[in-house]
């Protein structure tokens, strides 16, 4: 029996170890292995001479060496068939593919897109208004009142012989047009384009974008607003980023407040980025102002509301680390092809 | 702002840090934008000691410098090089040690190391008064008093003041803050809350002011009392105007203010310290002995301390005395009235101006004063005498004198205080968090807010005069968290919802298919200024475009009418910088002013193809771009979206030297073309390139109520035919097209055209066209019988209408 083990043992030996490299040599491979005078059949053949109550058993063996003879068989077989195939038609396959063009979105879409999204699986509804806008929409109605300091002719673009009408500095106009159209409760965003009158340099420019939240209802309040705001800001920046409320000033919010996160270069050690303070605005929010809502025909005795609004350049810069606002308009395209890949 | 932390230390308890204190301000809403170290003399002298030359001998091997020996009071002398001229044994001198560093008055600083100089070790340098950033002299070494103490600390003699600097970046509903005092009651406030107990700033008191004579009364007349709601004055004889004390330059000069004289730094040092702006008349220039506080003449002449003369208008309030203005109220003193070194005697001002007259004056006359910002924001009407006699005291301590009148105070109307009702259930319902009332009543009475009345659910309080722009609850809440902490409101775990119902989603998805699609196709989305040039545009474009009144520059004076022209800056930016093959798209707003007071913004889509979009790789040839490409561009993303069947019909458009109309049956959709030589050569292009525009509404509109709807696919095989013809060169393709469609063949699905080609061979007047069609029946199998005959009058129509010659 031992004998018997040793020769199946030796066999699928010789096997694995006889060269085929042509068709040849596969077929004097069958003819000396598989051939009906081939050793596997003459390997069978002991059978006869083992006794009854061993054939099970040493069929088996018999029967599973039979099976490796014939599937190594059939592995030389076919990779000597891919071989052939691959080797015949004669081309360079290390040549490049054919180049096909890939374009991208502008990085304000992205982004814009992005953060709009985010508002968006929060129930928050887009809305948009002119940019071209009256004062009463852009200034009156938000609570600027006529001697306000953001009203000086340096900041706000005037429309020729109409001035009672202007280019909206900020997005907020689309809160008075939402509230005049709308009864709550009210749930919007509004990105959109704005212009302010400031000589164009790396950190200001004439037009950017902005976006802004606008959430009206009987029950909203300002722990509200930081969870909408908390959730907003991890899921752009990430779980690990820290978020602070810092008490601020807006004439249209009354509780008002500013929200910092730790610095996206140093992680809040302190860099020029942060001015060494570990934290860098991202936007302003606030409880809306009852005088908004009442010039807007909402009883700030029922409702309360919240409001906020972010610089999508602003955004965009502190994501990319982008250090100069005019890249955003001159559309160098190798500046453009840099954000190909941004999902 | 600029608060001092030494000064703000000095109102509030002992022992907080600076790191605390900065984020104690930034917590209740005055954010410290920066903290930084003062130092009166930079490095504050630190490793900078007194020393003895006991010797001084020539450098062997270098003229000018000598090698001394300097006792510092250690064990061994140091050995020192010194260059100086006027370096001597005996001598006593400042040695700047090794390891510390020095701050030249100009230069760079220099860190000290034993070194080498040309040969000699030294261990150190002996300075001169530029140096050490202690002058301008450099005039040799400095020598000191021979009887100074060897080993004495520099800092010692000199006095070096630190302070840390913190810039706040105060908002413009802070009138309250605008001065160290202000600061701490918010501090305080804070303090107070976090600890529960009350915490009080440590404010100087005046209690010790008293009258000493009233030798030099002056009479005040208050003409104007909306402009002018409180005026009060005192005089000061027997004063000696002269430099400050150190104590009193120090603390000026730390948060950046220049001292002047004893006098007027009192008056600066008063307003950092109170918020309450002031003013110091020479007695000698209030003639008539009276101050009138008035509304300026028209055109009344006026020459301020700058020494302009300035025109003064019915709308300003001038301080005057019985001839001419003394002072612009509030905004800026004048030439003549001021404290000079000869003043011996004064009158001190401390007023509360109304904001807006005093706001209105100061933008007129471009004076933006420290004062004119505090009165325009606000001033604390309740403190004006206090804070008079406060100065007073401090100039008597610092000038000398005698107060020689009793306090004049003319305030016509008292301004009442604003009282306020807070409903706990409102401070719940804005600020989402339950507070105790103890706790309110504390943080309010901090912030010096009066408890008039309280109930089981409402407050009732009076907002102190420091505040005046509290009006409502809301206000109240807003201090209440703000001095709590917004980081201290907690967020609620689950999320409450009102969803609202989206009425641009289809014009969005629309926006991001056409985006989506382009970038797929290889383009790039650029962003432009949608404030353009006029002069791009001709007078019939500008009179309807939008114009602003109050233009940023010559150059950008229009809203765009179109999406062209700034795309084509783009494109020409990048030509410069040697990239030629460009894609680009814009969705973005024209504006236009179809008639006054009517604005159109309408979004549009720009395309621009210019170079090639199919440079050459080693298999295929580089291909230029044709309108035809532009065209098929145009007819995939039209067909994408739904819209299909349309013309093209050429026309003449200004701007394009070929410009074909995209058109549906109902409507035009916009256009194609190729940008003329003329605008490209003005835009500075030196190559053609390619346009579609496609306004938006119009293609929102079709596809928003288009629905799609699934039709069995078809269970026969289509059958395609080719057909060759020779035309008349002149004809063009869409005669044939419309020839063929004319016929209305059912069965006939497509037609493409596979092939145009002009040959001698078939007469220099014809082309040749290949065209496939393909048949469909959708119930049975066509036989070769139904083709042919379906073929057969297609060649017959083309052949009997346009001539057509069918090759075989």
């Amino acid at each position: 029996m031992e004998q018997l083990q040793q020769q199946i043992h030796n066999l699928k030996q010789e096997v694995t170890n006889y060269p085929v490299t042509n068709a040849e040599q596969l077929e004097a491979f069958r003819i000396q292995f598989l051939g009906t005078k081939g050793q596997v059949k003459a390997l069978m053949g002991e059978m006869k001479n083992v006794p009854a109550e061993l054939r099970k058993e040493v069929g088996q063996w018999l029967n599973e060496c039979k099976i490796f003879v014939e599937q190594h068989f059939e592995t030389l077989k076919s990779s000597l068939q891919s071989t052939a195939e691959e080797t015949t038609d004669g081309i360079d396959y290390s040549l490049p593919g054919t180049p096909q063009p890939i374009g991208g979105r502008h990085p304000i879409s992205l982004v814009r897109n992005q953060i709009v999204n985010i508002f968006k699986r929060l129930g928050f509804a887009v809305a948009e208004g002119p940019e071209i806008e009256d004062d009463w929409h852009n200034f009156g109605a938000m609570n600027l009142p006529e001697d306000h300091p953001a009203r000086d002719m340096q900041d706000t673009f005037y429309i020729s012989q109409n001035p009672a009408w202007l280019l909206r500095t900020h997005t907020s106009n689309v809160q008075a047009r939402v509230m005049e159209n709308q009864k709550p409760p009210i749930r919007v965003v509004c990105p959109g384009r704005v212009y302010r009158n400031e000589t164009i340099s790396a950190r200001a420019h004439c037009f950017f974008h902005q976006i802004e939240g606008l959430y009206i209802d009987e029950h909203v309040s300002f722990a509200d607003l930081k969870q909408t705001l908390y959730f907003f800001v991890k899921e752009l920046f990430g779980n690990d980023v820290k978020v602070r409320f810092r008490p601020s000033y807006f004439p249209f919010t009354e509780v008002s407040a500013e929200m910092d996160i730790s610095c996206l270069i140093c992680g809040g050690k302190g860099c020029n980025v942060c001015k060494h303070s570990g934290w860098v605005e991202i936007l302003g929010c606030g409880m809306v102002h009852p005088k908004v809502l009442d010039n807007m025909g909402i009883d700030s005795n029922k409702y309360t509301g919240f409001a906020f609004g972010m610089g999508v350049e602003r955004i965009t810069m502190l994501k990319y680390q982008i250090k100069d606002l005019r890249l955003f308009s001159e559309n160098d395209v190798r500046f453009l092809q840099q954000f190909h890949t941004v999902v | 702002m600029t608060i001092s932390y030494n000064w703000l230390s000095k109102f509030l308890p002992e022992g907080i840090e600076v790191d605390r204190l900065s984020k104690i301000l930034t917590s209740v809403g005055l954010e410290v934008e920066s903290v930084e170290l003062y130092e009166s003399i930079k490095g504050s002298l630190a490793g900078v000691v007194v020393g003895e030359v006991l010797t001084c001998e020539p450098h062997h091997n270098a003229d000018k410098l000598k090698i001394t020996t300097v006792n510092i009071g250690q064990e061994t002398p140091l050995q020192v090089v010194c260059g100086a001229s006027n370096v001597a044994a005996q001598q006593k001198v400042l040695v700047a040690t090794v390891g510390s560093t020095i701050y030249p008055t100009n230069g760079e600083p220099l860190t000290m190391k034993t070194a080498k100089i040309r040969g000699v070790e030294s261990q150190g340098m002996i300075c001169a008064e530029d140096e050490l950033g202690l002058g301008t002299s450099h005039d040799g070494i400095l020598v000191l008093p021979a009887n100074t103490v060897v080993g004495t600390p520099a800092s010692q003699i000199y006095n070096p003041y630190t302070d840390t600097i913190f810039e706040i970046g105060l908002t413009a509903n802070r009138m309250d803050a605008m001065s160290h005092i202000g600061v701490a009651k918010d501090v305080c406030a804070y303090l107070s809350h976090s600890t529960n107990k009350d915490v009080k700033p440590k404010i100087p008191n005046a209690n010790s002011f008293k009258v000493d004579n009233t030798q030099y009364t002056v009479q005040v007349a208050v003409e104007n009392t909306t402009d002018c709601i409180r005026y009060a004055g005192v005089s000061i004889t027997g004063i000696t105007v002269k430099p400050s004390p150190s104590w009193l330059v120090n603390a000026l000069q730390a948060i950046g203010v220049r001292s002047i004289n004893n006098v007027v730094d009192v008056t600066n040092y008063i307003l950092h310290e109170t918020g309450q702006p002031l003013h110091a008349f020479d007695m000698a220039a209030i003639q008539g002995n009276k101050v009138v506080v008035r509304n300026a003449q028209e055109n009344e002449k006026f020459i301020t301390l700058d020494g302009k003369e300035r025109s003064l208008q019915p709308n300003n309030l001038v301080i005057a005395n019985t001839i001419e203005p003394m002072c612009i109220a509030g905004v800026f003193g004048g030439e003549k009235s001021g404290v000079s070194t000869q003043t011996t005697t004064l009158f001190l001002e401390s007023a509360c101006f109304s904001s807006t007259s005093i706001r209105k004056t100061s933008v007129q006359h471009g004076l933006r004063t420290d004062a004119a910002t505090r009165f325009e924001k606000g001033v604390d009407v309740s403190q004006t005498v206090n804070v008079l006699k406060r100065a007073a005291l401090l100039i008597k301590e610092v000038a000398g004198g005698e107060i020689a009148s009793n306090v004049i105070d003319v305030y016509a109307t008292p301004v009442p205080k604003k009282e306020v009702v807070l409903k706990n259930h409102y401070l719940k319902k804005v600020s989402g968090k339950n507070y105790h009332p103890d706790a309110v009543k504390r943080i309010l009475t901090a912030l010096g807010f009066e408890i008039v009345k309280e109930s089981i659910d409402e407050i009732r309080v009076a907002a102190p005069h420091s505040k005046p722009d509290i009006e409502l609850p809301a206000d109240i809440v807003e201090e209440i968290v703000r001095i709590d902490g917004l980081d201290n409101i907690p967020i609620p775990q689950s999320i409450t919802i009102t969803p609202a119902t989206e009425t641009l989603q289809h014009a969005f998805n629309l926006q991001e298919k056409i985006a989506n699609h382009l970038t797929g196709k290889g383009f790039y989305e650029i962003l432009t200024n949608s404030i353009t040039n006029a002069a791009y545009f001709t007078e019939e474009e500008t009179a309807t475009g939008v114009k602003m009144l109050n233009n940023l520059s010559a150059d950008l004076n229009m809203l765009r009418p179109t999406l062209l022209h700034a795309g084509l800056e783009s494109i020409a930016y990048n030509l410069n910088r040697k990239n030629s093959n460009l894609s680009f798209f814009e969705i973005g707003k024209t504006y236009h002013q179809p008639e006054p007071l009517v604005f159109k913004e309408q979004e549009e889509l720009a395309v621009f193809i210019t170079g090639t979009q199919r440079p050459a790789t080693w298999n295929y040839k580089a291909e230029a771009t044709t309108l035809f490409d532009v065209k098929g561009t145009a007819t995939a993303l039209l067909e994408l979206l739904g819209i299909s069947a349309l013309h093209f019909t050429q026309q003449k458009q200004a701007n394009f030297s070929v410009c074909l109309q995209i058109q549906t049956a109902q409507t035009s959709l916009g256009l194609i073309g190729q940008v003329s030589p003329t605008l490209l050569q003005k835009m500075g292009i030196k190559q053609p390139v390619f346009y579609i525009n496609i306004p938006l509404a119009p293609v929102i509109a079709i596809t928003k109520t288009a629905k799609t709807k699934y039709k069995e696919v078809p269970k026969f095989p289509a059958v395609e035919r080719d057909l060759a013809m020779v035309v008349n060169k002149t004809i063009p393709y869409a005669q044939l097209q419309n020839a063929i469609h004319q016929l209305k063949i059912k069965r006939l699905k497509n037609m493409q055209l596979f092939d145009v080609f002009e040959s001698e061979k078939i007469g220099l007047d014809n082309k040749s066209i290949a065209m496939n069609f393909t048949f469909l029946d959708e119930e049975k199998t066509l036989t070769d019988k139904e083709i042919d005959g379906m073929m057969q009058k297609i060649t017959h129509t083309l052949a009997t209408e346009l001539n057509a010659e069918i090759r075989k």
